[in-house]
């Protein structure tokens, strides 16, 4: 029986659009001609039923079942019944009790009703307890083929007019098509009775059915694995140019409509006024990498710096071996000062100034050698120390007094002190009053002789001419 | 180039009168070591007092304007208090200092680095290098000054 264009059929009848002719040898042959002729179809709606439309059962989508194909049919006790179930679990809402006797009995149906679940008593209470099915609760098979022929389209939940508030589906959810390998799978017992299906990309969200082959036999084994979403994992709308939200139902087929909600959240546009630059390649404008290249910036100035105070890291170009050569000199620059803390801790005995005659009368020439040869060496404008004169930087121990003495204009050497005329206990006095009484004086050159009055310990003011020859 | 003749550039604006100052102040410090002294003491306490001196006078020279200035500063005077609590025998408090937060793209050689600057251990890696610019230069005047003094009195 092939079935003409949609035009060529009667208002009657249902509007089935087969993509291929069912064989009239087959198995199916006179459950679907009872569909037809059965005047129970004047209850489906007149709408067109989409190619791509599937079986909706009661508590959720049709999903596929692997199940084993060669397992034997259990048993069906139709003792009430007589078989004339025929197409109850296609139409469990539509077809009342009382029209049941209208449908044509038929004597394969029951080992091909047997395999279906749909009798398993989890979807239609009712039914199990009036025909008495309770027998095949117990060993109810996965999945079933429907015999000979391959349906591929199934009545869609809209044009069927479910209920979809005791169904609990959602109409924005999207369905994919069955593939055309004649197999029909119901999905297991969900928890709340309400499934999605995800929407998946084309080409990411889909897995390939695999293929499978037995070693004995030849007969294939589909496995179409689908996704399930729980009802919160529902499909975002996407946000299309015109402001418009997709619902996310696909329009295929011919006059399919969109039959989705519009739940009205569009999604928060940017800003019109904002502009996003992208930055080139190191010219990154995050907070972050400001604050980083500032902080770089940093660096560099006071490596620079150290680069500049450290002598020999001109030529140095790394970091790290110009940090090397700072961590040298700052450890080679305090083993100095330990080590000149260490002779003035030998010299610092001879700084009790009481013996500073004593200092001064030993031999000159070994002291002021080193004296008139060195300078301070320290590059200030002022002097290197504060009650020096800035004539005075070249020796930094010019301490002289105010009294007079004789000048030898012929002598042209300098000296290593002008004059001290106070006692050696009033240097260490001016010592001891933390440098107050520092008297300073032009340097006087072309000096002879300097005398020194030195007082001695009995309390007796001796008056000694050191005459120096330099 | 001579090397004691070589003049560095002066990130500090004060440099004249800090290095006049910082003479000054080991000079002080030099007489009230001396004066001090009023029984002979052995040369590696010397030794140390000069030290301490020569830090100290670095360190006030510098004033509390630097983080190594103020960390010497306290160093010092722990020590002071403690040399002074020696007889007491007072347990020690050990000050817990905070080790800044090193970053992966430091240098293996920063905490060298902050283990000779004094306060280092609690810089970050900029500051650190800025504190250790002073140091060197205060470090380096305070050797050219203990040098001058070392030829003036050597005999």
């Amino acid at each position: 029986m092939n079935c003409g264009e949609p035009s060529e059929l009667p208002h009657c009848f249902l509007n089935l659009n087969w993509d291929q002719s069912i064989d009239p040898n087959s198995q199916l042959e006179s459950a679907l001609t009872s569909i037809v002729s059965s005047p129970a179809t004047n209850l489906i709606s007149q709408s067109e039923i989409s190619p791509q439309s599937h079986y909706v059962g009661t508590n959720g989508p049709i999903g596929t079942r692997t199940g084993s194909l060669t397992s034997p049919p259990p048993e069906l006790n139709l003792s009430m019944g007589g078989g004339r179930a025929g197409l109850i679990p296609m139409l469990p809402n539509l077809v009342p009790m009382n029209h049941i006797d209208q449908f044509q009995p038929d004597s394969g149906f029951s080992e091909r009703a047997a395999r279906l679940s749909c009798f398993d008593g989890r979807n239609y209470p009712g039914f199990m307890t009036q025909f008495d099915l309770t027998s095949i609760k117990d060993q109810r098979p996965e999945a079933g083929l429907l015999g000979g022929g391959q349906v591929t389209q199934l009545l869609d939940k809209s044009q069927l007019g479910f209920n979809n508030a005791v169904n609990g589906l959602d109409e924005s959810s999207v369905s994919d098509p069955v593939s055309g390998s004649g197999q029909i799978g119901l999905p297991g017992p969900s928890d709340n009775g309400v499934r999605k299906r995800k929407a998946s990309a084309k080409g990411k969200g889909k897995e390939t059915q695999k293929v499978s082959e037995d070693k004995g036999s030849d007969t294939k084994r589909c496995k179409s694995v689908e996704s399930y979403g729980t009802q919160e994992e529902g499909i975002k709308p996407k946000s299309e140019p015109n402001g418009s939200v997709s619902t996310g139902t696909t329009e295929k087929g011919n006059g399919a409509k969109n039959k989705g909600k519009d739940t009205g959240t569009k999604l928060p546009e940017p800003p019109k006024d904002y502009i996003h630059v992208r930055a080139r390649r190191g010219e990154a404008t995050d907070s972050h990498s400001l604050a980083e290249r500032v902080r770089r910036e940093k660096i560099s100035q006071r490596m620079k710096l150290l680069q500049d105070l450290v002598p020999g890291c001109n030529k140095v170009v790394g970091k790290a071996v110009m940090l090397d050569e700072i961590i040298n000199y700052v450890q080679s620059l305090q083993r100095q000062v330990e080590f000149l803390s260490m002779k003035l801790a030998t010299v610092n005995p001879q700084l009790d100034f009481n013996n500073l005659p004593s200092l001064l009368t030993k031999d000159m020439q070994q002291a002021c050698a080193p004296l008139l040869n060195s300078s301070f060496p320290l590059d200030t404008s002022g002097s290197a120390l504060p009650f020096t004169n800035s004539q005075q930087q070249a020796n930094p121990l010019h301490f002289v007094s105010s009294s007079s003495s004789s000048v030898d204009p012929h002598n042209t050497m300098h000296p290593f002190f002008n004059a001290i005329t106070d006692a050696a206990s009033q240097l260490g006095a001016f010592w001891h009053d933390d440098l107050q009484n520092v008297v300073q004086m032009d340097i006087r050159q072309n000096q002879e002789e300097i005398p020194v009055s030195s007082q001695a310990f009995n309390g007796s003011i001796q008056q000694a001419h050191m005459k120096m020859e330099l | 180039m001579n090397r004691k003749n070589y003049t560095h550039p002066n990130p500090n604006p004060n440099y004249t009168s800090n290095n006049s100052m910082q003479s000054l102040h080991f000079i002080q410090a030099l007489a009230r070591i001396n004066r001090a002294a009023s029984k002979p003491t052995t040369p590696s306490c010397r030794t140390k007092q000069i030290r301490h001196a020569a830090y100290s006078s670095m360190a006030y020279t510098s004033g509390s304007r630097r983080k190594w200035s103020r960390a010497l500063l306290i160093r010092l005077r722990q020590r002071q208090r403690l040399r002074a609590r020696r007889l007491l025998t007072v347990r020690r408090r050990v000050r817990i200092v905070t080790p800044a937060m090193s970053l992966p793209e430091e240098p293996a050689r920063a905490e060298t680095l902050r283990r000779l600057v004094p306060g280092g251990r609690s810089m970050e890696y900029c500051n650190l290098l800025e504190e250790a610019a002073d140091y060197v230069q205060c470090l380096r005047t305070q050797v050219q000054l203990m040098q001058s003094l070392v030829d003036a009195f050597s005999s």
